[in-house]
């Protein structure tokens, strides 16, 4: 079998390998403190740790990613 | 158009929680959704706002359903609108990724040159002996799923509907895909470090 991917794929792959944690938070998670996250900027989450995890999951996650800044987007452009 | 004043959280959970003020709550929630969305979603192409409409009207009722797990980290409305970004974002993924399954993919004997961007921005960054060392990593280090979950995100497929098609939860995909990219940054690190030159001393006394 031959693995061909394009250049632009491979580049992601690249970054996504270099964002990689050994442990992580899964979209359950991350979903479930997202609305604290962009509202407070984080301050509202429980621990740094938990704060890093967070962020960390959206470098390694697009879907959660593009909610987080559609969600952003949502609260800044209010009133 | 009467200015109401603005619900508090405790406001919006126990008028929806009970009659008499439920369904006037519930209508407020809505437009407010629709507003959300349409802030959230703007400059989207292909969004009317009819699908504006019946994504606030799924989002709402997965609100309801959900109610009882708010846990007051955010306000309300905020917590609100994540789901119902998240009901939206999920039901435009699947339109546009269409009814293409896995096999259109070919995951197995994979060449998805297709979907990202043909200009390939990526040249610049990724070396050609990276790219062999990937994908050579690709191949040995990944078990058959494990290829098939990198794969396919990299080919754009939803994680939704790669999950229904794998037959497992989106937690368990997500777990599959972390494995895959631990184990495959692994390969490369071990890899690196095989092919990296000795020291300058032991070079000398090498062989
Ligand atoms: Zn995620």
């Amino acid at each position: 079998m031959t693995v061909e991917l394009s250049r632009a794929q491979l580049a992601e792959l690249a970054r996504l390998l270099a964002s990689t944690a050994p442990e992580e938070v899964d979209c359950e998670v991350f979903h479930r403190h997202l609305a604290a996250l962009v509202e407070r900027h984080g301050a509202a989450v429980d621990t740094p740790e938990l704060l890093r995890s967070l962020r960390q999951h959206i470098e390694v996650c697009p879907e959660c990613r593009e909610e987080f800044e559609a969600l952003l987007r949502a609260m800044e452009r209010r009133d | 158009m009467v200015q109401e004043e603005p619900r508090s959280d405790e406001q919006w959970l126990s008028e929806l929680r009970e009659a008499p003020a439920r369904a006037e709550t519930v209508v407020a929630l809505r437009s407010y959704v629709v507003g959300g969305l349409r802030r959230a979603l703007a400059g989207r192409p292909g969004v009317s706002d009819a699908d504006l409409e019946d994504f606030a009207q799924a989002s709402v009722i997965r609100i309801l359903d959900r109610l009882e797990s708010f846990e007051g980290r955010s306000r309300f409305t905020t917590w609100a609108l994540a789901i119902a970004i998240r009901v939206a974002m999920t039901e435009l993924r699947r339109r546009r990724w269409g009814d293409r399954s896995l096999a259109d993919l070919e995951v197995d004997r994979p060449s998805p040159r297709s979907t990202r961007a043909e200009s390939d921005p990526g040249d610049a960054l990724v070396r050609a002996d990276e790219i062999a060392r990937l994908e050579r990593a690709i191949e040995t280090h990944l078990t058959p799923r494990q290829r098939t979950a990198i794969l396919a995100e990299l080919a754009g497929m939803p994680t939704a509907v790669l999950a229904e098609q794998l037959g497992i939860t989106p937690n368990a995909l997500y777990k599959l895909h972390h494995d895959a990219r631990r184990k495959l940054r692994a390969a490369l690190e071990q890899d690196q470090a095989r092919s990296a030159p000795p020291p300058s001393n032991a070079a000398r006394t090498k062989r």
